[in-house]
C-alpha cells in the first residue's frame, strides 16, 4: 500500500453512518400511525427516556471512567423537579421538563465537586449514599413530594392537543431520545470522547497532557445527572403521577445493567441495553421477587462472559460475518508482517518545535512525614540538552520528577522552565506551558486508535460548537488535527499503524507512541520517565535515536533512567542523586570516575 | 545443595532472567548483587517458585524443582526471607516468629527448642515477644524476618536486601549473624544492592546487569576490580 492512500485512508473523516439514523427516524414518525396497540406506543416512551438516562450513565461510566451507583436520585431530582413547578406553580410542561434536567444538573454537578477527592469505590459510595439521601428526602418529605402516595394529576405533556397526549408525548420523548444520541456519538467521537477517555485511564496522565480534569469531572457528572433528570422528567409526565417508591436503589441498579449489558463505552449499548433491560422486566413481572436476584445474575454473566455487552457481541458476529477483517478495516492477519522496526525512517519533525528552553531547578525539597526525600536540590538543565538523572534506589528521583511535573509541589525552591515560574502552577498549567511528559509504566488510551492517542496531544485548532457543527453535516471532523498527528507519526515511522489499536503493537511501539504524542503536544523540555524501561536492546536503540533526533529539534530533555549504558550513552550532562542530595553533575565520564558516585552505587562495607 | 541452569523469565513482556546459572552448596554464602532493576528479586523470586521460568532448571537437594510449588519448596528447607520483611502487624513477635514453622506441622517441642535458639541468637526478640510485630524497629524486625526462616529448618537461606534502611551497627550485627550461619553449614544466598557490603561477607558473588551475569568470581577478588565499578556505571 502506497503512503498516500494510507495516509487518504486514515485521514478519512470516519464515515458516521446515517443510515441507522434514517431508519431509526422513519420508523419513530410511522409508529403512533400504524394500527398498534397503545401499550406499546406506552413501551416505545419508556424505552426513549429510559435510554436518554441510561446513555448518560454511559457516557460517565464507560468514557469518563466514574461510577455512579446513584443515578436514581438524579431521576428523581429530575421528575420531582418538573412534577413540581408545572403541579403547583402552573409552569408549562416544556419549561417545567427544563427545570428538572437544571436541578439534576446542579446536583449531579456537585456530586462531581465532592467526587474529585474520591475514586474507585469510595466515589461509588459517594454515589451511593447520594442517591440513597435523595431517595428518603422523596419518601419523608411528604409535604412537598406527597412520599410513597406521591403526586398525582401531573399535567400531561401535550404541547396543546390534549386528545393527542400519548402521540405528542412519544415524539417529544423520542426526539429527545434522537438529540441525546447524536451528542452521545459526537462526544465519543471527537475530542470531548478523548479527554474523557484519557481521565478513565489515569487523572495524572490526563492532567499531563493539558486536561483540567476537576473541570472535566465536573461537567461529566453533570450532564449524566442532566440526561437522568430529563428520563426522571418525561417518566414524571407520563404517567402523571410520582411516587417516592419509583427511585429506590433498584433504580439506579437497574440503569447500571443496562448499561454494562449494554456494551460499556460503545455508541448503541445504551439502547442495546434499555431494550434488555425492559424485555427482562416483562419478563420477571410475574417473578417480581426474584427481580434482584435475576439482575444480579444477568449482571455477573456479562462481566464474565461479555465485558463488551450486547453491543461488543454483535459487532464481533458482525465481523465474523464479514471474513476477519479487524475494527478499523485492516486485515489481522497483516499485523505479523508490518511489525518491522518502526523507526527506520526518521524525517523531520513537521512542525516548529522547542525553541532552546533552559529548566532550572533552584534548591527544591520535598519531606514525607519527617523523612527529607529530596534535601536542596539545584539542578540547571541546558537548552537544547539532553539531561540525565540517575541514583540508586530511593535516591529521590521520581519525586524530583514528580515535582517538575507537578504532581507534588516543593516544600521549598523553584522550578522555572525559561522565564516562566512554575513552581506554584498544577500540572495541567505547565503542560499547556511546554512541559511533556511520559510515564514510567507507559500511559496510553486502550480502547482507541494509535492516532487517536496522538491526536491527545495535538492543539485544538477549533472550537467545539464548530466541530458539532461539522459532525452534524457529516464533514471530517479534525481534519488539519490529523493530519499533524499523522506527520508527527511519520517521524516516528509509526504511520503504518495508524490505525490500529495500541494493544496490537508490541510494548517498545507503544513506548514510541508515548513519546509521539508528547511530542504532539509541541513540547519546549520533555521529561521521560524511564524511557527504555521493559524493553529489548533494539528498542533501546531506536529510542536513543529518536531522542537526538529530538534534541536536533531543539527540545530540552531531562531523563530517568536505570540502564546506565542507554544513559551514558545520550546524555550530555548526568545529574546524580544519593539519599535525596545532589551528589555530582557532569559528563558521563566524569561521572563513571567520581569516587562519591562509585561509592553510591557500590555502597561501603560495615567493617570500614 | 542448589544448582540454576541457564534461567530465564519474562515478566510481561520485559525479559528480567537471561540465562543465568548459580551453584551453592552447604557452608557456602553467595551473593547476587547488581543495580536497581537488574534482575535480582527476580532471580531469587525464580529459585523460590514465585516466578515461573520460560526456560532453564533448578534442581534442590537433588531433585528438580519444575513442578514443585513455592509452599512445598519451603516445607522442603528453601527459605526466602522477602524484602521489605513482611512482618505481619496484627500478630505478635512470638507468632510472627512461630508462623511458618506451625504451618510446615513441626511439633511443639521442636518449635520451643528452635524458638529457644533464636531468643539466643537475638536476645531483643525475646524481651519484645509479646509486643505486636509492627511495633519493632526496622532491625528488629529484619532480625525477626530471619530468625522466622531459621526456624523452619532451612536447608537453603535466601535473603533479599536485608541491610534496607538499617543502620551501620545493625547492619554490621546482621551480616555477621549470616556469616556465622554459613560457617555452622548452611547455605546461604544473599541479594544486596550494596555490593561492597555484600562482597566483604560472601564467600563468591554473581554479578547482574540488565537480567544477565555480568560478572562472577570470588568475593575478595571482586571487592576491588574496576570491572565491577564498570557493571554498574557504563
Amino acid at each position: 500500500m502506497s503512503d498516500n492512500t494510507l495516509q487518504a485512508r486514515t485521514l478519512q473523516a470516519r464515515p458516521s453512518n446515517r443510515l441507522p439514523y434514517a431508519i431509526a427516524i422513519a420508523i419513530f414518525l410511522l409508529l403512533p400511525w400504524l394500527p398498534v396497540n397503545g401499550f406499546y406506543i406506552f413501551l416505545a416512551q419508556t424505552f426513549f427516556y429510559t435510554a436518554i438516562a441510561v446513555t448518560g450513565l454511559n457516557l460517565l461510566l464507560g468514557l469518563s471512567g466514574q461510577m455512579s451507583i446513584g443515578q436514581a436520585g438524579f431521576y428523581a431530582l429530575g421528575a420531582y423537579g418538573s412534577a413540581l413547578t408545572s403541579l403547583k406553580l402552573g409552569w408549562p410542561v416544556p419549561l417545567s421538563i427544563t427545570f428538572g434536567v437544571l436541578i439534576a444538573a446542579i446536583g449531579g454537578g456537585l456530586v462531581g465537586v465532592f467526587a474529585l477527592r474520591t475514586r474507585g469505590l469510595y466515589l461509588a459510595m459517594t454515589t451511593l449514599a447520594v442517591g440513597y439521601i435523595l431517595d428518603i428526602v422523596g419518601q419523608r418529605w411528604i409535604s412537598l413530594t406527597g412520599g410513597a402516595m406521591g403526586l398525582s394529576g401531573v399535567p400531561s405533556l401535550d404541547l396543546g392537543f390534549p386528545k393527542m397526549s400519548a402521540t405528542v408525548f412519544f415524539y417529544v420523548s423520542g426526539a429527545s431520545l434522537i438529540i441525546v444520541q447524536l451528542l452521545a456519538d459526537f462526544i465519543n467521537q471527537s475530542r470531548l470522547g478523548r479527554n474523557l477517555r484519557a481521565i478513565r485511564e489515569s487523572e495524572v496522565f490526563a492532567a499531563s497532557v493539558g486536561v483540567d480534569v476537576s473541570l472535566w469531572k465536573a461537567a461529566i457528572f453533570a450532564f449524566a445527572a442532566a440526561l437522568a433528570g430529563l428520563g426522571g422528567a418525561f417518566f414524571a409526565h407520563q404517567s402523571g403521577y410520582v411516587g417516592s417508591d419509583a427511585f429506590s436503589v433498584r433504580l439506579s441498579i437497574a440503569l447500571l445493567i443496562a448499561t454494562v449489558v449494554g456494551g460499556l463505552g460503545t455508541k448503541t449499548g445504551p439502547l442495546l441495553g434499555t431494550l434488555i433491560l425492559m424485555a427482562i422486566v416483562e419478563v420477571i413481572a410475574d417473578i417480581h421477587k426474584y427481580g434482584l436476584l435475576i439482575y444480579g445474575s444477568i449482571l455477573l454473566i456479562v462481566l464474565l462472559a461479555l465485558p463488551k455487552g450486547a453491543a461488543g457481541l454483535i459487532s464481533s458476529l458482525a465481523l465474523r460475518f464479514k471474513g476477519g477483517t479487524s475494527l478499523n478495516g485492516t486485515s489481522a492477519n497483516a499485523a505479523a508482517s508490518e511489525l518491522a522496526p518502526a523507526t527506520s525512517k526518521t524525517g523531520a519533525l513537521p512542525m516548529q518545535q522547542g525553541g532552546n528552553t533552559s529548566l532550572s531547578i533552584q534548591g527544591i525539597s520535598k519531606s514525607y512525614s519527617g523523612l527529607k526525600a529530596v534535601d536542596q536540590v539545584s539542578v540547571e538543565v541546558k537548552p537544547n540538552t539532553i539531561h540525565g538523572l540517575i541514583g540508586p534506589n530511593g535516591a529521590g528521583k521520581s519525586t524530583i520528577i514528580n515535582m517538575i511535573a507537578g504532581i507534588y509541589r516543593a516544600d521549598e525552591g523553584s522550578i522555572h522552565l525559561g522565564d516562566l515560574d512554575l513552581s506554584s502552577l498544577d500540572i495541567a498549567k505547565r503542560a499547556n506551558l511546554g512541559l511533556a511528559r511520559t510515564f514510567q509504566n507507559l500511559q496510553l488510551i486502550e480502547g482507541v486508535s494509535v492516532l487517536d492517542n496522538v491526536l491527545l496531544g495535538v492543539a485544538h485548532k477549533h472550537s467545539y460548537g464548530k466541530d458539532f457543527v461539522t459532525f452534524m453535516a457529516g464533514g471530517e471532523l479534525e481534519g488539519d488535527e490529523r493530519k499533524e498527528a499523522f506527520a508527527i507519526l511519520e517521524f516516528f515511522g509509526l504511520a503504518q499503524f495508524a490505525d490500529r489499536l495500541p494493544t496490537q503493537l508490541p510494548y517498545g511501539h507503544r513506548k514510541l507512541i508515548e513519546l509521539a504524542r508528547a511530542i504532539a503536544q509541541r513540547p519546549k523540555m520533555l521529561l521521560l520517565d524511564e524511557p527504555i524501561a521493559g524493553m529489548n536492546t533494539q528498542e533501546a536503540k531506536a529510542i536513543a535515536q529518536v531522542i537526538r533526533k529530538l534534541r536536533e529539534h531543539g527540545i530540552t530533555i531531562l531523563l530517568v533512567e536505570h540502564n546506565m549504558e542507554f544513559v551514558m550513552s545520550v546524555c550530555d550532562t548526568i545529574s546524580v542523586l544519593n539519599f535525596g542530595k545532589l551528589i555530582a553533575c557532569g559528563t558521563p565520564a566524569e561521572i563513571q570516575n567520581n569516587p562519591e558516585v562509585i561509592e553510591a552505587y557500590l555502597g561501603t562495607g560495615a567493617k570500614k | 545443595m542448589i544448582h540454576a541452569k541457564n534461567l530465564c523469565a519474562n515478566i510481561g513482556a520485559n525479559q528480567v532472567l537471561r540465562d543465568i546459572s548459580l551453584d551453592l552448596e552447604p557452608g557456602e554464602m553467595l551473593a547476587v548483587i547488581g543495580a536497581n532493576g537488574a534482575g535480582k528479586t527476580s532471580l531469587l523470586r525464580a529459585l523460590s517458585g514465585l516466578l515461573p521460568l520460560e526456560s532453564g532448571t533448578i534442581s534442590f537437594n537433588g531433585q528438580g524443582t519444575d513442578k514443585v510449588l513455592a509452599h512445598q519448596l519451603a516445607r522442603a528447607g528453601l527459605i526466602h526471607v522477602p524484602q521489605g520483611r513482611q512482618i505481619i502487624p496484627g500478630l505478635s513477635v512470638r507468632d510472627n516468629l512461630t508462623i511458618g514453622a506451625t504451618n510446615i506441622g513441626l511439633s511443639q517441642s521442636v518449635i520451643a527448642q528452635r524458638m529457644q535458639e533464636q531468643w539466643q541468637r537475638f536476645p531483643v526478640l525475646e524481651k519484645r515477644q509479646k509486643i505486636s510485630g509492627s511495633s519493632l524497629s526496622g532491625g528488629e524486625q529484619q532480625m525477626l524476618a530471619i530468625a522466622r526462616g531459621l526456624m523452619m529448618q532451612p536447608k537453603v537461606l535466601m535473603l533479599d536486601e536485608p541491610s534496607l534502611g538499617l543502620a551501620p551497627q545493625i547492619v554490621q550485627l546482621i551480616m555477621t549473624t549470616l556469616r556465622g550461619l554459613a560457617d555452622q553449614g548452611l547455605a546461604i544466598l544473599l541479594v544486596e544492592q550494596v555490593a561492597m557490603l555484600a562482597l566483604e561477607y560472601a564467600d563468591r558473588a554473581l554479578v547482574l546487569r540488565n537480567g544477565a551475569c555480568a560478572m562472577q568470581g570470588q568475593a575478595k577478588e571482586l571487592l576491588n576490580s574496576r570491572e565491577l565499578v564498570n557493571s554498574y556505571l557504563s
